[in-house]
């Protein structure tokens, strides 16, 4: 029975009849279309769906709507008065505390709510009135300066300052940030399409099972159940995979993950879709299961596919080991064990399909992948991939996750079967199963130095879980392989990678892709080299740097832009400064750590794939530029890079620029948003096509003017004389004859993979890359351990980067801050758990994401040496801040404790029990 | 987990009596709904099957924080752990109980759930229960029957089970007024981070004879989390009792409570880390005694 209620929101009174068990999130979302409010977990944990009542913050995914009767409600909607954004939404723009937009409604109306109550709040009160929202972008820093900014403006607005700025090496706002900050970007979830069907997915409901069969006829008794697909109903390849098809898109005789989907229930509503995938009836016969990757590896395994349980296995041989270790005088050795690490970004996979009027099926979800996601909805749906379309919708966050097809396939699969639009929105749990995972590794090092630091040798072998699907793992243990000694010079090696399948979580691509596992090892046993050699943990790290010229382990000789001996003295001059403060704390008995750590990371797809992007220029009859690049923004700003780059070729100010991002239809074909590569590789095609579309710009406007095009430039939304006298607008030129466009696909340079043998023994040395370029890091933590309680706080980072060429500062630091504290989550909180493949983690606060309380301060410096590659000399720089914090943590943890720890995540417990040995 | 919740009767009473002849009218196939913030986590996973939702917030009787020298402290079903943390009393009389409310979740659960709430979910780690042992506080139950008071250690039965009857409320939280010379404490580690559920509570309520002799007169500890229920170290606190309270004679008392955890998961780590914060929580009480 429906009950009336009164109440406000956002200033507007409404009379509402409404179902007891709606939520006031999905009143808000779904009934009211206000869409501003974001649905993260589910559970009242992540705070994106925070809403003031009655002014203070509650999660409206808690709350039901009748519980609001009377009461006055405020979203996202109604923080910006009379078109005028509130100081907070200017703050949060202007200091960078927006990345993906998804966490930003719930964080400021948290943060307004404080405001309310205390006009200037300090940054301890900022962070506990706010813990109970989280984000996984910025690393929070960014946040409490916004909010400490909102507070100054709030009291003295007349210290407020334009928002918006231009210029390479600036740090210009985001070009999404407004709508970001008014909740107004629409997400995949926020769309909402005339006649749509609601998705819901049946679920396998054992790790490891055989189909022996699926009953849909009750579930399509349930009134506006319009369709239950299965395997069936797929026309073409049932297949998924980045790498391999072998991920069912619906299973068909077996499933082997809690992750595998077996039917989609289409509805009238999501409550009857809900209801109908309740009563489809699977039968199973369980089978026995791998539960982790040395059981994969036994003789008698259950096999969980027809190549067996080797994913991948890679080996790679440098030198002579056995000569190297005899050169050694000291060999350091090392097991260690990483788990599964979840993405854990803010917004859930979802996305709507329909077929347009030209019958393309068009698919609107957020994806890492669009061309690629294209290909294999062509495959699975049996059409041409003309017939496909994919739009990429704006990514909360993704850090390798949304590279995978996830609900791309079933939407597609509905929108294609049914004929009407669909739309599949997974909850925080469908999330947790089906989403990628970072890899977990097991691995041995036997490490040789020489009695100067020098490393000599080193043997390797790694293990690493799948999952029941192939992903990207085996690009990923190629990764953990080539990068597996870090920025080093190591003249004898053997390194054996091990992928295998197991039952558990799928894995797959996860910010820095195998690098952080293999860091977590190779930094860990520099640093016991360093300290049983009594030499200092930078100084051993510069001894074995590379150089220009140096050979990698994968054999490529590097030509440039090496700066791991800058990043490591860099870093070290900052701590050097630090070291009163800590020597204070020290002397007071508190137990405090400094460690260091290394990293380089490609930038660029590599591996012998080709890596390509594209730019598209349009002057558009307003005058406008429209830039179609080929790019996908995951929430880190390439968007905003790309028109920094435009504009500083054309001379036009980005606010005089629109950008399209994400869509096969309007874009150059591209590689995925993976490997850090869309600044060098996106940003490189639009310098280029910028230089070319300028040049046609000056043409036409010298043939309408008969000036020379060496005495024309363009300034804003001119061209002006040597004179710096406008001659034609660039409005007036757009309605001169043909419309000017420029479209350029720039492709990166040739690269070889590391199991390419015969590329190694035949490509000139000069020629031969494993990727594109690299970017190099040094971090250090300093921490403190709780003595009593096992408790690791990280007090301060200091994060060295190169970046080639810095493009905007404050996107930069903001995705280096970021990056460091989901590296201090890998090394003391994070981790996904399962026990015989079926999940332990089941909601968003189990997952051990960072809070506001764990953010330690960060202190970011970039360094340029420049990329010759990159536009401007840039290059990628987020992923490889993720690469060394979490061995310098754990060093750091050695530091104070006399410990070493080898197994991820580092927990209270496991300091004490090591406290306790000690003593 | 599913999302969407299923359908039920919406009832909202606006007087005590009314939501008692609720609850005795459909035994067993109501729910009471107050803060909601464990409720409707429990509805959208389906653990739960009632006909009938009783939304008490509309009964203000029950919307009160009351103290009298000599009755004490009274807090109404509908006290929220924001509106406990700025009562200004409470802060005054009751500063542990600020600390153990200021321990739930994050500031939109605090604005929303309620202390009562809080023991009804019953949940081994809630954060207000061991202060709420410490203080000797008691629970009045109503219903139709008639009203009967229990003390808040003997209202728990196992994991997220309580011994309320299916007719009854929780109406008033009581806690008496406090003895001269004590001073209370609650301590809490979250599992993992900082909003993260509580793996080890400890609630602390000490008193002495006076401020020189420092003469246990009496002590109470409430521990959370390492046991199936919250539960009250008895022998911990006989120990106390009589003792000069000097460090050893804390350090002592630390480990006793040890013996009386029965913690399951992460077991050894909880058992040393109820020595480690019964010992700071008794400090950190001691040091407040006026």
């Amino acid at each position: 029975m429906n009950c009336l209620i009164n109440l406000k929101i956002n200033g507007e009174s409404y009379q509402l009849n409404v179902k007891p068990n709606l939520l006031l999130l999905d009143l808000l979302r779904h009934d009211l279309g206000l869409t501003g409010t974001k649905r993260g977990c589910d559970t009242g944990e992540c705070g994106a769906c925070t809403v003031l009542m009655d002014g203070k913050p509650v999660n409206s995914c808690l709350v039901l709507a009748v519980e609001v009767d009377g009461k006055n409600i405020l979203t996202i909607e109604g923080l910006a008065k009379n078109g005028q954004l509130h100081p907070l939404q200017e703050a949060f723009i202007k200091s960078g505390a927006v990345q993906c937009g998804s966490c930003t409604p719930g964080m400021l109306l948290s943060a307004k709510a404080l405001l309310d109550a205390n006009s200037n709040p300090k940054e301890e009160e900022i962070k506990k009135a706010m813990v109970g929202n989280f984000c996984r972008c910025t690393g929070y820093l960014k946040i409490v300066e916004a909010v400490k900014l909102a507070s100054r403006w709030l009291r003295n607005p007349e210290e407020k300052v334009d928002l918006f700025s231009t210029g390479l090496g600036k740090s210009i706002i985001d070009t999404d940030g407004v709508a970001k900050v008014k909740g107004s970007l629409p997400f995949a979830d926020d769309l909402c399409l005339e006649n749509m069907l609601y998705g819901k997915i049946v679920w396998s409901e054992y790790p490891h099972a055989e189909i022996l069969g699926i009953k849909t006829e009750f579930a399509k008794t349930v009134a506006g159940v319009v369709a239950v697909l299965t395997d069936k109903d797929v026309p073409g390849l049932n297949g998924m995979g980045p790498v391999k098809a072998d991920q069912p898109v619906l299973c068909s005789d077996r499933v082997r993950f809690v992750g595998d989907m077996v039917a989609v229930v289409f509805a009238e509503t999501p409550a009857q879709a809900e209801l109908g995938a309740g009563l489809v009836k699977v039968s199973y016969r369980e089978l026995p299961g791998v539960f982790s990757p040395s059981a994969a590896l036994q003789a008698d395994a259950p096999q969980l596919h027809q190549q067996g349980n080797i994913c991948n296995k890679l080996v790679h041989e440098v030198g002579d080991i056995t000569v190297g270790f005899k050169e050694a005088q000291l060999i350091v050795e090392g097991h260690f064990k990483t788990p599964f690490v979840e993405h854990a970004y803010m917004e859930p996979e979802a996305g709507v399909g329909f077929v347009d009027e030209q019958g393309i099926v068009t698919v609107k979800t957020p994806t890492q992948s669009p061309f690629e996601l294209r290909q294999e909805l062509s495959v699975m749906l049996g059409i041409s991939k003309d017939k496909v379309r994919v739009i990429v919708t704006p990514l909360g966050g993704g850090f390798g996750s949304k590279q995978d097809n996830t609900v791309g396939a079933i939407i597609a699969l509905g929108a294609y079967r049914l004929g009407r639009p669909v739309k599949v929105t997974l909850s925080r749990e469908e999330s947790l199963r089906l989403s990628t995972k970072r890899h977990p590794y097991e691995m041995d090092y036997r490490v040789g130095f020489n009695a100067s630091g020098h490393l000599k040798a080193v043997e390797v072998r790694l293990l690493s879980d799948a999952g029941p699907y192939t992903s990207v793992s085996p690009l990923v243990n190629g990764q953990a392989c080539v990068f597996s000694c870090g920025p080093y010079r190591v003249p004898n090696l053997r390194v054996e990678g091990t992928v295998v399948f197991t039952n558990n979580a799928n894995s797959g691509a996860f910010r820095g892709f195998g690098i952080n596992q293999v860091a977590v090892a190779i930094e860990s046993i520099l640093d016991e080299g360093a300290r049983r050699l009594a030499i200092d943990p930078f100084e051993l790290r510069l001894r074995n740097a590379l150089k220009i010229g140096d050979q990698t382990i994968a054999g490529e000789v590097l030509k440039e832009s090496v700066a791991i001996i800058a990043t490591i003295q860099v870093a070290k001059e900052a701590l050097v400064k630090e070291l009163p403060t800590i020597d204070a704390w020290r002397s007071t008995g508190r137990k405090i750590g400094v460690g260091v750590a290394s990293g380089f990371k490609n930038v660029g797809r590599g591996k012998g794939k080709i890596d390509q992007s594209g730019a598209i220029f349009i002057l558009q009859p307003d005058g406008r530029i429209l830039l179609r690049a080929s790019a996908v923004d995951m929430g880190q700003g390439i968007r905003t890079a790309l028109l920094q780059i435009a504009a500083e070729v054309l001379d036009i100010p980005e606010t005089q620029m629109d950008i399209i991002t994400g869509d096969t239809s309007l874009t150059i074909q591209h590689t995925c948003a993976v490997g850090e590569r869309q600044t060098l590789i996106s940003g490189k095609a639009v310098e280029v096509a910028a230089r070319e579309f300028r040049s046609r710009l000056l043409t036409k406007a010298a043939s309408l003017t008969g000036i020379p095009v060496s005495d024309l430039s363009i300034k804003g939304e001119v061209i002006q004389n040597s004179d710096h006298h406008t001659v034609i607008t660039l409005g007036e030129l757009a309605q001169q004859g043909e419309t000017i466009q420029v479209e350029y696909t720039h492709i990166s340079v040739q690269t070889y993979a590391l199991e390419d043998k015969e590329a190694l023994r035949t490509v000139p040395q000069k020629d031969y890359r494993s990727y594109p370029a690299y970017a190099y890091t040094t971090q250090v933590a300093i921490v403190e351990v709780d003595p009593k309680t096992g408790k690791v706080k990280v007090l301060k980072v200091i994060a060295a980067h190169d970046c080639g060429r810095v493009i905007n500062p404050l996107m930069a630091e903001g995705q280096v801050e970021g990056s460091c504290l989901m590296g201090i989550g890998y090394a003391l909180s994070e981790g996904y758990f399962l026990q015989e493949g079926r999940p332990l983690t089941r909601t968003y606060k189990e997952l051990g994401v960072p809070t506001f309380m764990e953010a330690p301060p960060i202190q970011v410096i970039l360094i340029e040496d420049p990329e010759p590659s990159g536009p401007f000399g840039a290059k990628g720089m987020s992923e490889v801040a993720t690469v060394p914090m979490t061995p310098a943590v754990l060093n750091a943890i050695c530091d104070a404790t006399g410990v070493r720890f080898y197994n991820l995540p580092v927990r209270p417990e496991h300091i004490l029990q090591a406290l306790n040995l000690k003593k | 987990m599913l999302r969407k919740i299923k359908d039920f009767k919406y009832l909202k009473p606006s007087t005590l009596s009314e939501a008692i002849s609720l609850l005795a009218q459909y035994e067993g196939k109501a729910k009471i709904l107050a803060g909601g913030t464990d409720l409707l986590i429990q509805m959208k996973q389906k653990k739960l099957t009632f006909k009938y939702l009783i939304d008490i917030k509309n009964i203000t009787e029950l919307d009160y924080i009351n103290y009298e020298e000599k009755e004490g402290l009274k807090i109404g079903a509908l006290i929220t752990h924001s509106s406990l943390v700025n009562s200004k009393v409470i802060q005054e009389k009751y500063d542990f109980l600020v600390e153990a409310s200021l321990a739930v979740g994050s500031v939109q659960t605090r604005n929303k759930g309620t202390v009562a709430g809080n023991l009804c979910n019953a949940s081994p780690s809630a954060d207000t229960i061991p202060s709420l042992i410490a203080s000797e506080a008691s629970l009045k139950l109503i219903s139709t029957q008639g009203e009967r008071m229990i003390k808040v250690e003997e209202f728990f039965l196992n994991p997220f089970e309580n011994i309320l009857r299916e007719t009854e409320l929780l109406t008033e939280i009581q806690v008496p007024k406090l003895p001269i010379h004590s001073g209370g404490s609650y301590l809490w580690l979250p599992k993992i981070t900082a909003v993260d559920e509580t793996l080890v509570g400890v609630g602390v309520l000490i008193a002495v004879d006076d401020l020189i002799h420092k003469n246990c007169t009496m002590a109470r500890i409430g521990l959370g989390s390492v046991a199936p229920t919250p539960i009250r170290a008895k022998n911990t606190e006989e120990f106390l009792k009589g003792k000069k309270i000097e460090a050893s004679t804390i350090k002592q008392a630390a480990e006793i409570a040890v013996s009386e955890s029965l913690p399951r998961s992460r077991a050894e780590y909880r058992r040393e880390m109820v020595k480690v914060f019964v010992k700071q929580a008794l400090e950190q009480a001691v040091n407040k005694i006026k």
